[in-house]
């Protein structure tokens, strides 16, 4: 194992100390409108956030089809009428169909 | 509520949790086998890859350490540019500490293998049991699957793998599908004002976009979830 992979794992690891593994540890008195807001107005956030991030993700690849594909997956998980595997594995074969038919 | 309290029940069952987290476990194989074949391809070892994937544990870090390690960046370097990647697992980390047993061992490692897919998987009312089936299956995955890239790394030659083919999109969409879920189930419940959230969500989503356009996709985080609680806070979801 060389020195520099060796840092890497330990610099990955102390960052999952830091980030994961000691915020559970920590424990704080909270008032009941600081417990609403942990349990559903910062999850609410992180979500939106994990919801742009993917689309300026994938959007900054293939705009086109990824924009199509994720836009589809927002429709219908918010019309709840399909479930995580038909819908992945639709989006996800209209984006390669995309990728393809657009970079003929 | 019959209903409810049964269908809560048949998502708890240990075959239930197993099902709801499958599909992710599969989607994000892919991306964790990219990684291993683009490790191998640098030279890493098969244990180098399996430790990484095992004590790191952490998509973006992993694949932001490939060019730091290959370039010599420094212990603090490397460990604030993944500090600064995964910062964005400090709540999710405490949000969802009340799931976690809480013998200290177990705690700890299931609080490290929390990932993105584990935490939009999981649900409020979870047992520490149906966590370990969660975290545990995608953390598998994930290693079993660094492990099986670093080998086909060795095997394929260079020319077979494209560089065009976007192998992480299906992780992406599942995680797109589980945060619209949340975000349903906690926005738009029966009685609530759909169209407040709606606009609370726009402008939270337009905040987001635009910190990232300004600070980068890598130091956005935190200063977006803390207006995006903001922006919610004020329009009372």
């Amino acid at each position: 194992m060389s020195p520099a992979v060796l840092i890497a794992i330990a610099a990955l690891f102390c960052t999952s100390c830091l980030v994961r593994i000691v915020p559970t540890f920590v424990s704080l008195q909270l008032s009941d409108r600081t417990q609403r807001y942990l349990e559903r107005i910062l999850p609410t956030a992180v979500f939106i956030n994990f919801a742009v991030y993917i689309a300026y993700s994938e959007a900054s690849k293939e705009p086109v089809a990824a924009l199509a594909s994720l836009l589809l997956v927002g429709v219908i998980a918010v019309l709840n009428v399909s479930g995580l595997i038909t819908t992945s594995l639709i989006a996800t074969g209209i984006y390669f169909l995309l990728v393809q038919l657009l970079h003929r | 509520m019959q209903v409810d309290s049964e269908a809560i029940a048949a998502a708890s069952s240990q075959g239930g949790v197993l099902r709801r987290v499958a599909p992710t476990a599969l989607a994000i194989v892919p991306v964790s086998m990219l990684f291993g074949v683009l490790a191998s391809r640098a030279d890493w070892s098969l244990l180098d890859v399996v430790l990484i994937s095992l004590l790191g544990f952490s998509g973006s870090g992993q694949f932001a350490l490939l060019p730091l390690a290959e370039s010599g960046a420094g212990f603090f370097t490397m460990l604030l540019i993944t500090a600064s990647i995964n910062s964005r697992y400090l709540p999710i980390a405490y949000m969802s500490s009340r799931r976690l047993p809480r013998a200290i061992g177990q705690r700890a490692l299931l609080a490290h293998m929390l990932g993105d897919e584990a935490y939009a998987t999981e649900q409020e009312q979870d047992r520490p049991a149906a966590v370990w089936v969660i975290r545990g299956t995608i953390y598998l995955a994930w290693v079993l699957a660094a492990l099986l890239g670093a080998l086909l790394g060795r095997l394929i030659p260079t020319a077979w793998i494209g560089a065009n083919v976007n192998l992480g999109y299906p992780a992406s969409v599942v995680l797109m599908y589980l945060s619209i879920t949340q975000l349903r189930l906690r926005l738009f419940e029966p009685g609530k004002r759909a169209a407040q959230a709606l606009v609370a969500v726009g402008l939270c989503a337009v905040t987001a976009l635009l910190l990232i356009k300004l600070l980068g996709p890598v130091y956005f985080w935190i200063p977006s979830v803390l207006l995006a609680t903001a922006i919610l806070k004020r329009a009372k979801l």
